[in-house]
């Protein structure tokens, strides 16, 4: 499965366009982390705990939107875009969205 | 007497691990610099098309994040500007810093995979917690 945020791949043309195909998950942060974070924080910088959270999440939104493209049959998503947002308190939603091709060449 | 010592240890105890923070934070800087200058051979462009002279033959997703917070002082004088309003300059240089980490993430991976370019970059910020964000750029890699 090839992944890209350009609407077009290099080198390669899209024969089919089969849909919008997207995949989330929504996480909760674990309170140890979570107190962690809150001392980690009057010093400001890099919150590892979260970024790696975060990068787990993000890969787990992404695999969850390539199921869905292998599904109808692409391989390949093109213009992919991501987004977050916390939905509540301890939660944060990762999505991952893009147009599902079949290319050749 | 206990009292008045707690009330002055803690903000002071806050304060040094701030401070400490800053030479941290200024450190991660001149850090930023040079990793800037070992990926500075791939060029960057937030339009879609691969830039001249660059035929393109393959492309990739690739992306950079980082979660930050501001120290405890930034915090402070962010809470006072918020009082009377305008730029909330102390956080400037934070979030200046994030971007530029979550940049050079996206490049050092892509230069892992001998990226010539990262073109259709898109930068984007969330807030994770009260006081934490996180930064993420990503783009197509291509080569």
């Amino acid at each position: 499965m090839q992944l890209v945020n350009t609407e077009t791949i290099p080198g390669q043309e899209i024969q089919r366009v089969l849909g919008l195909v997207s995949g989330n998950t929504i996480r909760a942060k674990h309170l140890g982390r979570d107190i962690g974070a809150a001392f980690k924080n009057i010093a400001g910088g890099e919150l590892k705990a979260y970024t790696e959270l975060l990068s787990e999440s993000r890969t787990e939104a992404t695999s969850r939107m390539i199921a869905a493209a292998e599904a109808l049959g692409a391989n390949a998503i093109v213009n992919i875009r991501f987004t977050t947002s916390t939905v509540a308190g301890g939660a944060a939603e990762m999505y991952a969205y893009g147009t599902a091709v079949v290319v050749a060449g | 007497m206990i009292t008045l010592v707690i009330n002055l240890a803690i903000p002071l105890i806050l304060i040094a691990v701030a401070v400490g923070g800053r030479i941290a934070h200024q450190r991660r800087g001149s850090a930023i610099e040079s990793r800037q200058r070992a990926v500075a051979h791939i060029q960057v462009a937030p339009v879609p098309t691969a830039p001249s002279g660059v035929v393109p033959r393959h492309g990739e997703l690739v992306v950079g994040a980082v979660v930050v917070g501001a120290d405890y002082i930034r915090q402070i004088v962010a809470g006072l500007r918020s009082l009377v309003g305008g730029e909330v300059a102390s956080y400037n240089p934070v979030l200046e810093q994030a971007r530029a980490e979550s940049q050079l993430r996206m490049l050092e991976a892509a230069a892992s995979r001998n990226a010539v370019a990262v073109v259709n970059v898109r930068f984007e910020t969330s807030r994770i917690s009260n006081q934490a964000s996180e930064f993420l750029a990503y783009g197509t890699l291509v080569y």
